[in-house]
């Protein structure tokens, strides 16, 4: 689980040196092929935790490159007009998928088990893969190039840019000040997922 | 969601994205749920 929290920290330099919409790509097909494959692994007994395991790391992997890629896309894919109502209706879909996908969840696996719930997030990531390929396709051209080899990141460095993002955060009032209290929150929280079964 | 209209390529990303994350979330809560009751002590860090 440490992997995915680590490289969601990266995951933005990531972007910036590939092409997002392939990573975008790439990343619902792994996670559509590992819940494919998750799903045949458990006929073997015994096997459910370490898949679920599996699962979540790919999934959260996923999720920390996906997310920073749609941001690179956007402005690709409309003028700089709409740009800003873009980005609500986005962050607004993203705030209202994760609880409506817990409780469409909590309610299957109640109704209906496990394995419904792998057929579900089948359901969900190959679509999305057909969607973003399609997407791909009417993305003419890059409007501009975010990073050449002349002054891209080949010039700066992966280091360079990771301390360049942190200046940038530290640049924020606040925030660097909030971060203890968002990990400590996070702590608790996952003691509290630890305790419920208790 | 005229904005959708407008611009097709965003259409399709939309669509993915809520797609893409309404899997996780679901796929989320399944496994938090079967850790909790089959192995909560695994939940010792943070999972998101």
């Amino acid at each position: 689980m440490v992997v995915p929290s680590v490289l969601a920290a990266v995951g933005g330099v990531l972007v910036d040196r590939t092409d997002p919409q392939r990573l975008m790509l790439m990343t619902d097909v792994l996670r559509g092929t590992a819940v494919l494959v998750g799903l045949v692994g458990l006929t073997i007994p015994g096997s459910l935790i370490p898949v679920i395991i599996g699962l979540l790391s790919i999934t959260s992997l996923g999720n920390a490159l996906f997310g920073p890629a749609e941001g690179v896309l956007l402005p690709w894919l409309m003028s700089p007009d709409d740009l800003a109502t873009g980005n609500g209706l986005y962050s607004l879909t993203n705030q209202l998928s994760s609880p409506i996908g817990s409780a469409l969840g909590g309610a299957a696996i109640a109704a209906v088990g496990v394995t419904v719930v792998f057929g579900a997030d089948l359901a969900s990531f190959w679509p999305s893969a057909l969607a973003i390929w399609l997407m791909m396709r009417m993305v003419a051209a890059r409007p501009h190039a975010v990073h050449s080899p002349a002054n891209g990141p080949e010039a700066s460095g992966l280091w360079h840019e990771l301390t360049a993002g942190w200046a940038s955060a530290r640049a924020i009032p606040g925030l660097v000040q909030l971060l203890p209290l968002v990990v400590m929150v996070n702590f608790a929280f996952v003691a509290a997922f630890t305790m419920f079964p208790f | 969601m005229g904005l959708l209209r407008r611009y097709p390529g965003s259409r399709w990303l939309w669509i993915g994205q809520m797609l893409s994350q309404l899997g996780n979330a679901v796929f989320l809560i399944m496994g938090l749920w079967e850790i909790q009751l089959r192995s909560p002590c695994l939940l010792a860090g943070p999972v998101w």
